[in-house]
């Protein structure tokens, strides 16, 4: 009997236990203080300057309202939403990164604006990688220039100019 | 004689104790697994199949493009097409095999038709879809492999045969629903079709992301070779589509390699994007977000045209002479007008659907 009462009462602490425990994710510590790591791989749009994973607020703040609208792309069954602002020229996504909005894509949209280094869309490959320099690394049409969490990516099309200037989260580029 | 006894009772009562412990954790594993009553709906969707009473002539398998889009009330009451979705959100290529066959397993459909979307994806994506998905089959070989195929690395196979290990920490969020359908839930669907009557019209479009590399992945094809295999050796002929959907967008280079598939084995791929036009679709009224996933209005326009395509090119029976399928599809109709009633109450007094959305 006594192996009996012995067996229930491990059986009960067991799935005591069990109720105890969790199997969602675990918050590490404290929040750390935010420090962009995109170095020279930021993108201006005015006086604003800003980046890959930069806390969205602020930015979008300074940004002002989006002149050409916003799109907001729901998951299936709520599991994240990607928050689309248009301005002229150019497109920010914003995603949820663990409580916070963050930037996590922008896109230049038209050849009417540049990045910080003078890039922009029409113009030839080899003069865009002047501007740039040579750490890159080509996939295809793509040429990415990675710094931290950031990577710029640069479609060539078949005339050999700029087709689109994307910067994307590297940790999301496969 | 006593000692015999005495053993024969030890044996009886750990027995009994090992008896109460397996009940004890199905018990909590059922009170603690997610109900997916209200708000996400789309975690009940697979279990809902089992209680089909009728065999289906047309199965959709597939993710939010096929059960958000085809409607198949309007399917049966425009050409009496028995059709059902078994749909799952973001249902990966390996869950859509392992899904369909266990239905071929159960019937025996004329036609089957696979949405192609979800092939830009070769790898497992997020274990809360893949629990949506699979949580809901009863355990047989068709569920081991679809776990085995679709579980992300952090992922244990055991987790999804005891649920109570895996939901073991929702203790403390539990609500009235989980006691309410502790063993049965009601339907969430009609017919494998999830309906949404609010319309949120599209606007722009974000720009088209570059992707480095268009090519479809290689367990992918694995996949669909053997949906073929399986389709042609259950007699039941094979039809990819893409459904109308505008985002996330479709490829013109994954559109090409799926054409060079059908064309290579024989197969009808109908890519339904170029066809809105036709369909009559109007993403300033058929779509509930923006140009994503179709609205009722968008659904039935869409299922008309499908349904159509199904009764005159791939001959799908008219059942609605058949006393007994009429009966059952009534029922349908009648739980699917119910809901569409249900719905627009809603929308009236609250301006948007509170009982089938996590809100505004």
């Amino acid at each position: 009997m006594k192996k009996i009462t012995a067996i229930i009462l491990a059986t009960l602490t067991l799935l005591a236990l069990c109720a105890c425990g969790t199997a969602e994710p675990r918050e590490e510590g404290g929040k750390k203080e935010y420090t962009p790591d995109y170095g020279e791989l930021y993108y201006t749009s005015g006086d604003t300057k800003f980046g890959i994973m930069d806390p969205a607020e602020k930015v979008l703040e300074a940004l002002g309202e989006p002149v050409n609208g916003t799109f907001e792309s729901d998951s299936c069954a709520y599991q994240g939403k990607d928050y689309f602002y248009y301005y002229d020229g150019f497109e920010v996504m914003v995603n949820d990164v663990d409580g916070t909005k963050r930037i996590t894509g922008i896109t230049v949209a038209d050849d009417t604006v540049q990045t910080p280094q003078g890039v922009r869309i029409g113009m030839k490959l080899e003069d865009a990688q002047k501007l740039m320099g040579d750490e890159f690394k080509q996939v295809g049409d793509v040429y990415k220039y990675t710094e931290g969490s950031t990577v710029l990516k640069l479609a060539v099309g078949e005339d050999g100019t700029l087709t689109a200037i994307e910067y994307a989260v590297a940790a999301n580029d496969k | 004689m006593a000692k015999n006894k005495s053993k024969k009772v030890h044996i009886i009562c750990l027995a009994l104790c090992l008896v109460l412990v397996i009940a004890a954790v199905w018990l909590l594993g059922r009170l603690l697994q997610p109900k997916y009553m209200s708000g996400v709906l789309e975690g009940a969707m697979t279990a809902e199949y089992y209680n089909e009473t009728q065999p289906h002539d047309v199965i959709f398998i597939g993710d939010c493009e096929v059960y958000e889009n085809f409607s198949p009330v309007t399917m049966w009451e425009d050409y009496g097409i028995t059709s059902y979705i078994r749909g799952s959100a973001q249902q990966l290529i390996w869950q859509s095999y392992y899904l369909l066959e266990e239905a071929l397993e159960k019937e025996s459909p004329a036609v089957v038709v696979y949405n192609v979307q979800a092939m830009k994806y070769s790898e497992p994506q997020s274990e809360a879809y893949n629990r949506m998905a699979l949580d809901g089959m009863p355990l047989s070989k068709h569920k081991i492999d679809a776990i085995e195929a679709s579980m992300c690395t952090d992922e244990d196979m055991i987790s999804y045969l005891i649920p109570l290990l895996r939901y073991h920490s929702r203790w403390n969020e539990l609500s009235s629903e989980d006691f309410e359908y502790i063993f049965t839930r009601k339907p969430v669907t009609v017919s494998g079709y999830l309906m949404r009557a609010d319309t949120k019209p599209m606007t722009k479009l974000p720009n088209v992301p570059v992707l480095e590399d268009y090519t479809i992945g290689e367990a992918c094809w694995y996949y669909l070779d053997k949906m073929r295999e399986l389709c042609q050796s259950n007699g039941a002929e094979l039809v990819l589509i893409k459904s109308p959907s505008l985002w996330p967008h479709w490829y013109d280079e994954w559109d090409e390699q799926i054409s060079e598939y059908a064309e290579e084995n024989g197969l009808d791929y109908i890519n339904l994007l170029p066809c809105a036009e036709e369909i009559g679709l109007d993403m300033q009224s058929d779509t509930y977000d923006g140009g994503l996933h179709l609205n009722v209005y968008g659904a039935q326009k869409l299922s008309k045209y499908f349904g159509k395509l199904l009764a005159d090119k791939y001959e799908v029976p008219d059942r609605r002479d058949d006393a007994e399928i009429s009966a059952c599809w009534g029922k349908k109709c009648e739980d699917y007008y119910e809901l569409l009633a249900a719905q627009k109450a809603e929308l009236k007094e609250y301006g948007y659907l509170k009982s089938w959305t996590l809100g505004e």
